[in-house]
């Protein structure tokens, strides 16, 4: 794989959005070192750095493609880990007033809550894997990738997109009767 | 309610919060009357909440993957103080190769993020240059066949089950490769999704059949390292 920088970032942004897996790896490579260079600077270890580093690109992924405009993906990347690790920081009483930037920050705003537990999730994620595979595709596609239904009929080889948004209605009616029984059981 | 028919496409509006103001009241107001409706929304919104999860879970396995993968060559890229004539002899006798302390530690950071250490069997993978260089990947699904036991015969006989998402890569490195793990990965220079690509899938064996083009490919599933397609 290319070390140096080839691709525009409109090239990887939409390599991300079709969740093209050699794009997401590059950008993985690409980003890296920057990411643990600052985490080592400001107290963290190695291990540190590859846990903040993805949950960092998670958020930037999401954000990629909830359609939010993002003019320089580097930067972008750099400043949610940046954030993130100064959260932990301050999370954890250290220094954080002692930090080392190696990289410009730029504005960005995402929710760093802790996952909240629910309850049921075990159930739900059953009842997700339960699921027959085509299903399952179908709703990640729509509601965690949020590919157009165009796009979804052209991936899936339905002729088009109505085709492709009623199987996903009837995917989520089935589901949604699952995850009801599992809250009326609570 | 004018929505039944697409009770889904309307939660998922007022969870979007794109449902035009008086419409959101009528959504809200049968919410309060009809506590079913309400469950149901409630139910909707854990699903949706469920799919980020899984779709995180699943993306996060992938960046575990990218990382491993990014070691492996930084091993590859420094290797110990073996001089470069040792370099042929090393692929021989790994144990030479184990005696050097460093190896050990990087190897024990490896293997903490492989899943399992399968990929260190495979030489071409863990010796192999790392200078790949992919050109195009096309993203679809292809269908995934379930084949009986007195059943020999591929497509057209048997039931389609399930799909499977599939990328061709074009990779200098791999003429005509595969890596199959959540998602089959076909490396080739010449296939397209043009072609007529899919899979079957033998339950009793949980044997996993590649069919290009009325060629069959047999492969195997839930292994990191890319392997060879060879015709069966």
């Amino acid at each position: 794989m290319n070390t140096k920088n080839n691709y525009t970032d409109e090239y990887l942004i939409a390599g991300i959005k079709s969740d093209d897996e050699a794009i997401m790896e590059y950008v993985y490579r690409q980003y890296y070192p920057m990411v643990a260079h600052l985490v080592k600077n400001n107290r963290g270890n190695d291990t540190d750095a590859e846990d903040l580093y993805q949950e960092g690109l998670l958020v930037v992924f999401q954000k990629i493609r909830a359609g939010e405009e993002i003019r320089f993906l580097k930067a972008y990347i750099y400043s949610v880990c940046r954030l993130k690790w100064l959260n932990l920081l301050r999370y954890k009483r250290r220094h954080a007033e002692q930090f080392i930037d190696n990289y410009e920050a730029i504005e960005v705003s995402f929710d760093d809550d802790e996952k909240e537990a629910v309850p049921y999730e075990g159930a739900l994620q059953q009842a997700l894997a339960q699921l027959d595979e085509t299903c399952r595709q179908l709703l990640l596609a729509f509601y965690f990738e949020k590919l157009s239904m165009e796009d979804i009929a052209t991936r899936f080889q339905y002729s088009q997109a109505n085709t492709a948004k009623s199987k996903k209605n009837k995917c989520m009616d089935r589901i949604r009767q699952k995850a009801q029984t599992i809250l009326q059981a609570l | 309610m004018t929505n039944e028919n697409n009770k889904t496409e309307w939660i998922d509006q007022y969870l979007n919060h794109t449902l035009a103001p008086q419409e959101r009241i009528d959504f809200e107001r049968r919410m309060q009357q009809d506590p079913a409706f309400r469950q149901e929304v409630e139910a909707q919104r854990a699903v949706r909440k469920s799919l980020q999860n899984w779709g995180n879970a699943q993306l996060k396995d992938k960046f575990k993957q990218f990382h491993a993968n990014m070691k492996q060559e930084v091993v590859h890229a420094a290797p110990p103080t073996t001089k470069a004539a040792d370099q042929n002899e090393l692929k021989g006798k790994t144990r030479q190769l184990w005696s050097k302390p460093g190896v050990w530690f990087m190897a024990a950071s490896i293997s903490l993020m492989l899943v399992a250490g399968i990929v260190w069997i495979n030489r071409d993978t863990f010796f192999g240059s790392p200078k790949t260089e992919i050109t195009a990947v096309q993203t679809f699904q292809i269908p995934v066949a379930a084949v009986g036991s007195d059943n020999l015969g591929y497509a057209g006989e048997n039931t389609i089950s399930d799909s499977v998402t599939a990328q061709i890569i074009t990779d200098t490195q791999y003429p005509f490769h595969y890596r199959f793990k959540d998602t089959l990965q076909i490396y080739s220079a010449t296939l397209s999704r043009a072609d007529e690509i899919m899979l079957t899938h033998q339950a009793k064996t949980d044997a996993y059949t590649l069919v290009i083009n009325d060629k069959s490919y047999a492969v195997e599933r839930g292994f990191n390292r890319i392997q060879e397609l060879k015709e069966e």
